[in-house]
């Protein structure tokens, strides 16, 4: 009935209709830009800008304090991948987000878990595993100075108690990695923790209850039934954020180590900052940024082109 | 011995009781239907049956054997919930798949990857994959298999949930409102195919529901619940026809029953505008009592006539009848008629009525709202 309606109208009232909903488009379209516009200019402003700018200065020459510069293309690049301190932050910077992540992010799933499953004192522990993410790591560093210290610090005092010579946690260069790891993965294990329990409480209940009448009947099977797969998005999400947070390490090698000893906590952003800011050579610490930049995209890209898609289910 | 019965249960959240001594059972292959307004307990019965909820008092029975204790997988119970809770992640055939896997395979074997290298699960999954195909096939959701829940209707994720719960030869049947999320046309489908079902597998069934005519129309045998307490347990017609709870009256039949305000007199007579309507009622002349009456069980005559006179203030036409409202003296909000369309095309609001009312018609209910015995001498008082 509708489309014998439609197929009766004279051509001249459906150009009138057709013109009607043209102009309707139009206003809609220009009302979406007005109101778009106050965001997108700051995009550009704070963020693409500043970008530019960076790669800009990659291919300069350009030093602080200096009145002029040259461009000078790729040779920054090229300086970069002969650059011995520049290999080994990258190597390092690996190596302590390969360490720090799994463990973040496991250990933040694993005390979701437990508050989760606990009713009494669930704010308790919840606000104990969040101090760390509010609490200044460079303030706590201090307190991580003094319980690593070789000779005065008290876990080396309770390693020789039970016989064991502890090393000198930050001051060896076998062993400054894993200690500045172990305190970035304290650090941000209550990040995870609260993403984790927010991830827990959008699952519904209904699912467990399912899952227990078709004969889950303990808590690793439910687990792997409900949880695992419920929270696939916030795990995606987690991990993306840790791995961003861990490639950013700085305040502790700052604070503790700078970089030593021997470069064996030489970090990317350490390097950035002493070419950029002690060398004042900020052409050469922009191109590193902009390699900086182009592996946590990459890597981003990765995670959400290839995960994405196996852990939203609709 | 019945297949399944819930003796006695009773259950508190803190201070507030939501279930007061419940019982309720089925027998082989019966299909019980508990129904009550929402907030009156079902669900938390339905949870306690299942094991995923634990009674402060009373005991659970499957086929003689005290199931109270017992785990939910232990149970073998099948349940489909309101929400249908089918598992996002998994395609159809792994949700119907699931209580099968979980019963029939080892933890070993249910392992991800080394699963596939511990002996004996091949076979046990083409098993698993044969039942599966054969459920799906008798529900018509074969076709449906390779999808995600997030890629089906309503209707089909319902069926899917139904599907999960037939596949294995559970002990007891507990459905939730499984109908309650789809639209009118494809409820009233369902619930015949789910009757039919039921007939094929013989499983027993408890089929919770808020909608009466759901319940009427599919059990054999009804529990009206209200307040956390069974008002009533026995089959449709005696339901409808034989309420013991006022409240059992005015929530089962649409339009609702007709309750009237009313007092005995001498001999147990009841009053209603002026004229005795039924006697019968024992006890001391003078209690205040309430007067149920059907619908459909008055018949409207011509002014005049014998009977309680009335006047028409509103016409619904429904198609195959009319629900004619009326006022009479002393009848508070009106009484509503069911009448034919032919009966009252010559009526309108305004129209001047008389009301024949039979004296079996009347439910007699006390201040308490418990039926209120006749003696088998009761007459009808309204004379013809
Ligand atoms: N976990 C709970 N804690 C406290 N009260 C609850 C809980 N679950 C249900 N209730 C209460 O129990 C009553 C019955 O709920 P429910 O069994 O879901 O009703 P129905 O299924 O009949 O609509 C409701 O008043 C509800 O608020
Ligand atoms: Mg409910």
């Amino acid at each position: 009935m509708h489309e014998t309606a439609i197929a009766n109208l004279l051509p001249a009232d459906r150009t009138t209709a057709r013109q009607a909903a043209i102009r309707a488009a139009k206003r809609e379209e220009r009302v979406a830009w007005q109101l778009a516009a106050p965001a997108i200019l700051l995009i550009i402003v704070l963020i693409l800008l500043p970008t530019l700018a960076v790669f800009v200065f990659s291919l300069t020459n350009y030093e602080l304090g200096y009145d002029d510069f040259q461009f000078i293309g790729l040779d920054n690049y090229i300086e970069l991948f002969g650059d011995r301190t520049f290999l080994i932050s990258l190597k390092n910077t690996a190596v302590y987000t390969a360490i720090v992540t799994p463990f973040s992010v496991f250990i933040g799933l694993g005390v979701a878990l437990l508050i989760e499953s606990e009713t009494r004192g669930r704010a308790f522990f919840r606000t104990v595993y969040f101090l760390p993410v509010a609490s200044l790591l460079v303030a706590m560093a201090t307190v991580f100075q003094y319980l690593l210290h070789p000779t005065i610090g008290p876990v080396n005092a309770m390693l020789s108690m039970l016989g064991i010579a502890g090393p000198n946690w930050l001051g060896s260069s076998s062993t400054v990695l894993t200690s500045l790891a172990i305190i970035g993965i304290w650090q941000s294990v209550g990040f995870n923790m609260v993403l984790f329990l927010a991830g827990l409480t959008a699952i519904p209940r209904e699912l467990y209850a399912a899952a227990e009448v078709d004969g889950a009947k303990g808590s690793w099977e439910r687990f792997r039934l409900v949880t695992w797969p419920m929270l696939g998005p916030t795990t995606l999400f987690v991990t993306t954020i840790s791995v961003i947070n861990a490639v950013k390490v700085f305040e502790t090698v700052k604070t503790l180590t700078e970089g030593g000893p021997n470069k064996a906590s030489e970090v990317l952003l350490w390097t950035i900052y002493q070419e950029g800011f002690v060398y004042l050579r900020v052409g050469y610490a922009s191109a590193m940024t902009v390699i900086f930049l182009a592996f946590l995209i990459v890597l981003m890209l990765v995670q959400y082109r290839v995960l994405d898609r196996r852990v939203h289910y609709t | 011995m019945s297949a399944f019965a819930l003796r006695n249960i009773s259950k508190s959240y803190g201070t507030n009781s939501i279930l007061n001594d419940v019982s309720i059972e089925a027998e082989d292959g019966e299909f019980i239907a508990l129904v009550g307004p929402s907030g009156c307990g079902k669900s938390t019965l339905l949870r306690i049956a299942a094991g995923l909820d634990h009674g402060d008092a009373g005991s659970i029975w499957m086929g003689g054997r005290e199931i109270t204790a017992e785990h939910p997988a232990d149970r073998n119970v099948a349940m489909v919930f309101q929400s249908y809770a089918l598992y996002p992640h998994l395609t159809a055939e792994q949700n119907i798949a699931v209580p099968l896997a979980m019963r029939t395979l080892s933890t070993l074997q249910r392992m991800p990857l080394l699963g596939r290298f511990v002996a004996g699960r091949s076979t046990a999954q083409a098993a698993i994959k044969q039942q599966v195909l054969a459920t799906a096939t008798s529900l018509k959701i074969d076709h449906l298999l390779d999808r995600k829940p997030g890629q089906m209707s309503g209707g089909q994720r319902q069926r899917v949930a139904l599907a999960r719960a037939l596949v294995r030869q559970p002990g007891v049947f507990l459905m939730d409102e499984p109908l309650s999320n789809l639209d009118a046309n494809l409820r009233v489908h369902t619930r015949a195919e789910i009757v039919d079902l039921h007939r094929r597998t013989g499983v027993p069934t408890i089929y919770v529901t808020h909608d009466q005519s759901e319940a009427l129309s599919m059990a054999d045998r009804v529990a009206v619940m209200m307040g956390g307490k069974v008002l009533q347990f026995a089959s449709p017609a005696d339901i409808y026809d034989d309420p013991r709870h006022v409240e059992v009256a005015k929530f089962v039949g649409s339009p609702r029953i007709n309750i009237i305000d009313a007092v005995t007199a001498d001999n147990g007579a009841v009053f209603f505008s002026g004229k005795a309507v039924v006697d019968g009622v024992t006890g001391p002349a003078g209690t205040p009592v309430q007067l149920g009456i059907r619908p459909e069980r008055i018949r409207l005559r011509p002014q005049g006539a014998k009977g309680i006179a009335a006047i028409v203030t509103r016409l619904e036409f429904l198609g195959s009848e009319v629900l004619v409202t009326t006022q009479a003296d002393g009848a508070g909000d009106g009484i509503v008629i069911k009448a034919a369309p032919a009966d009252v095309s010559h009526l309108g609001a305004g129209s001047p009525v008389a009301l024949q009312i039979d004296a079996d018609a009347c439910l007699v209910f006390g201040q308490d709202g418990l039926r209120v015995p006749l003696r088998a001498t009761a007459r009808i008082a309204v004379d013809a």
